[in-house]
């Protein structure tokens, strides 16, 4: 039985490193302080922030062909509304919508155990630029030496339960028709109506759909290149599980908030252009 | 993931208006064919030359349309009553240069005062059995650092491991400073990784491309030995079929093919696991006292290493045998390559670069070739008191301006001769910094990588599409600065040779003052982004001498200043 010294110490620590993990057993953080430990330790943050600056760099090379200037504008208008911080301030928003007590004590219990520690501090280097640089060894070495197929079918196993194939057309998609429609706007030469970017989406759509599961795979392969089999494994069970079915659900949902409100600040701004 | 978008984006765009973008790109096509056919009047077709022939760098430009040098023209006309008169050395400052090579092997400076193989310093010079050269990235149990870290990489290692939890609130004003630096080259360092992974994931989407192109091309043509001529002449008639055309219409014209592809995933995956890795450290394998830079013994005579590719083809240019009836020739004659190996896969140290410029003057090369160079040179004071030294010496010091397609008079490529304020606010005078040409005679006349400046690369020499030596008897077109400095410095030698009597700053001066400028020529400067939106410059304003070196002319003008 905890001592009330360690009670507060926990309470302490919680309060003051809401990163930290904490013991089993310790008092029940509120829903906000819950929240903050659940979004700090998913790499959501990360990850929003790696698409932003993916998508700057690639508007950096004007691959829409426009005028120097339009591109410029376009860019900045971009960076002003997918910027990091408004990306995750709106998935903030929407896990804490989503907040459910009981789910969230679970997989806050969940996060002090070895497996998720491990797993987790894998997705966050994933996306440090050390993690970067590894992505690309990895890479490299997988397509000389594929991974075992044991090891393939756990990570397909876990893009299952994690839904996540769904998640990542829906978000590109999200990224795509905003693209398009600002494309429409801005091009001299090209202007679509919304039954001609209905169409294009839709073109999109089943372009990538084939495609989505095995790049899901061939990231996530990379991702936990340093994370042993039996750890997988038990992180693929954690998400086949009604809190992991909670957690996906909601990470998904934030992401696709985040992206959605994201794409309504950039192409109204590029329609005041 | 979503990295894929704007190119998908583009694509989807592109085959939603495909019947547009034909007809604009027919358009284009021949209002180029047009503009071309109009500058390029005689029977060479630059605009569909896909491959330069071997050796044009050395070829005349009266007599062939290519703009060499006319080296083959001096020798005919200008050097055929005459003999050289002094066997020049040129130091290659390099990778290490395969001297077995059969059109190298007699052009292999020998250090005569040195017993091979003995395991004595015979001439006392510091270094053992320095037969042929040095090589300072050597360890004396024989093995060699391959890959190295680049120079960025070390900056930000060495700071991160002091600034990375660093309380900013309590550093002193220098500090602060530093701290400055440290977010500035960590940003830097960022920057480069995720170019890195860009360039990775571009090949990658390029390779896939490839296939699927390829695979439409064979089902239309019924085979897989289908020609340039063939997609070109393709009249497509439906979305699949055109992007085919396209895709492989643009590998082809840039001879890209899957040998390329692998070699350049090859190399992003080594920069990745060596040249931007903060924990990897070979140097442990030099065994040399790192932190003192002033330290001049140590390092290996194995003048090869593990990747001698880089300097073989820069060797060969300067003075592979001539007229032995295999290969090809080098600019020089009476030419001998000392092999000075400092530079990895990865960025030379400086204390190497200052050392290998020492030895070199210290065991008598006339010319030293320095086919390398980095964005920052944390010890450049070393490196340049080296330079000041072979200045003061009378050695002709040749650099490559290095590949970035960036303008050198905002960021340098070290080494430089511009000396740090440590030494004096003076440059040396026996230096030459080289930009790199294309044989194109159009507006593509200035190699797209190539970096120029008005103040600081002092002229352009033939740098695309070199054949010259490459390891075990082989041959290869290459392109690169790298291959551009050599050129220079084998007509350095090649003036020397018959000339003993001018001096080094004569000798430079010989090649600066009779360039070509072609007044007239519009040239796209180079530039790291979208070339379409590149600017367009007078050739004569990118260089310090205004014009591309031609030998052919600096001998004319040596036989009238005897």
């Amino acid at each position: 039985m905890m001592t009330r010294a360690s009670q507060l110490l926990s309470a302490i620590l919680i309060l003051m490193m809401p990163c930290l993990s904490v013991a089993q057993g310790s008092v029940t953080p509120d829903k906000e302080e819950a929240i903050s430990r659940i979004f700090s330790a998913l790499p959501v943050e990360a990850s929003l922030n790696e698409v932003s600056k993916d998508l700057n760099q690639q508007f950096s090379q004007n691959p829409f062909g426009l005028p120097t200037d339009k591109n410029d504008q376009m860019m900045q208008i971009f960076r002003k509304a997918f910027n990091t911080d408004s990306l995750s301030e709106s998935a903030h928003h929407s896990l804490e919508k989503q907040y459910k007590p009981a789910f969230a004590d679970s997989v806050l219990e969940w996060l002090d155990t070895p497996t998720a520690d491990s797993v987790m501090s894998q997705e966050h280097e994933f996306y440090t630029i050390q993690g970067m640089r590894k992505r690309i060894i990895s890479k490299y070495e997988y397509e000389q030496n594929p991974p075992p197929e044991d090891r393939q079918e756990i990570v397909r196993s876990l893009i299952n339960a994690q839904n996540a194939v769904n998640s990542e057309v829906r978000s590109q998609t999200i990224i795509f028709r905003a693209l398009v429609s600002a494309f429409s706007v801005l091009s001299d030469q090209r202007s679509f109506n919304e039954s001609q970017i209905d169409d294009i989406v839709g073109n999109f759509n089943s372009r990538i759909q084939g495609q989505i599961e095995q790049e899901l795979s061939n990231q996530l392969l990379l991702m936990y290149h340093d994370v042993d089999t039996t750890m997988l494994k038990d992180y693929r069970t954690f998400y086949n599980s009604p809190t992991g079915q909670w957690l996906s659900d909601a990470r998904s949902e934030a992401v696709h908030t985040a992206f959605q409100e994201a794409a309504d600040r950039f192409l109204s701004d590029v329609r005041e252009l | 993931m979503i990295k894929r978008l704007l190119i998908l984006l583009t694509a989807s765009l592109f085959l939603y208006s495909c019947s547009t973008t034909k007809q604009a790109s027919q358009d284009s096509n021949q209002q180029e064919t047009a503009e071309q056919q109009t500058q390029v009047p005689d029977s060479v077709d630059f605009a569909t030359m896909l491959e330069p022939p071997q050796g044009w760098h050395q070829l005349d430009e009266e007599r062939t349309r290519f703009r060499g040098i006319s080296s083959d023209w001096a020798y005919q006309n200008l050097l055929n009553k005459k003999s050289p008169k002094k066997e020049v050395v040129v130091a290659v400052i390099d990778g290490g240069v395969d001297i077995q090579h059969e059109d190298l092997k007699n052009v292999i400076w020998v250090n005569k005062d040195e017993i091979p193989n003995n395991q004595k310093d015979d001439d006392q010079n510091g270094y053992v059995d320095d037969v042929h050269g040095w090589n300072f990235i050597g360890g004396p149990d024989g093995q060699n650092v391959n890959h190295d870290t680049f120079e960025l990489t070390r900056i930000y290692r060495d700071l991160h491991q002091k600034f990375a939890d660093t309380d900013t609130s309590s550093l002193s004003q220098k500090e602060q400073q530093k701290y400055a630096y440290y977010q500035q080259i960590k940003s830097d360092y960022g920057k480069e990784i995720r170019e890195l992974q860009q360039q990775y994931n571009n090949i990658e989407s390029l390779e896939n491309s490839m296939k699927e192109a390829n695979q439409i091309l064979m089902e239309h043509f019924g085979t897989s030995s289908y020609s340039y001529e063939d997609v070109k002449n393709l009249q497509p008639d439906n979305q699949e079929l055109m992007f085919a055309q396209n895709v492989m219409g643009y590998v082809m014209e840039n001879d890209i093919d899957s040998t390329l592809i692998a070699d350049q995933k090859k190399q992003i995956y080594e920069f990745a696991k060596y040249g931007y890795n903060p924990d990897f450290n070979p140097r442990t394998i030099v065994g040399d006292n790192y932190e003192d830079k002033t330290e001049r013994h140590y390092g290996n005579n194995d003048v090869e290493g593990p990747d001698p590719s880089h300097g073989t083809h820069v060797a060969g240019i300067i003075a592979a045998q001539r007229n032995n009836g295999i290969g090809m020739n080098g600019i020089a004659t009476n030419t001998k390559i000392m092999v000075v190996r400092t530079v990895p896969n990865g960025d030379e140290r400086d204390k190497d670069v200052a050392n290998a410029i020492r030895y070199a003057v210290d065991n008598g090369a006339d010319v030293i070739n320095m086919s390398f160079g980095k964005g920052y040179s944390p010890y450049k004071e070393e490196v340049d008191r080296a330079v000041q030294y072979a200045d003061e010496h009378g050695v002709l010091m040749i650099h490559a301006a290095g590949n970035e397609a960036q303008n050198t008079d905002q960021k340098p490529s070290y080494p430089t001769d511009t000396y740090g304020s440590v030494l004096s606010d003076s440059s040396a005078t026996l230096w030459l910094s080289v930009g790199a040409s294309n044989w194109k005679p159009n507006e593509q006349f200035i190699a797209n990588f190539s970096n120029y400046g008005d103040q600081t690369v002092d002229l352009f020499a033939p740098g695309v599409d070199i054949y010259s030596t490459m390891p075990d008897n082989q041959y290869k077109f290459q392109e690169g600065t790298s291959m551009a400095a050599p050129v220079v410095s084998g007509s350095a030698a090649l003036i020397m040779a018959y000339y003993p009597q001018f001096t080094a700053q004569q000798i430079r001066e010989l090649l600066i003052n009779n360039v070509i400028r072609y007044p007239n020529q519009e040239v796209i400067v180079p530039n790291e982004g979208n070339p379409t939106e590149s600017e367009r410059k007078l050739f004569p304003q990118l260089s310090v001498s205004d014009g591309e070196i031609n030998v052919y002319k600096a001998l004319q003008a040596a036989e009238k200043m005897q």
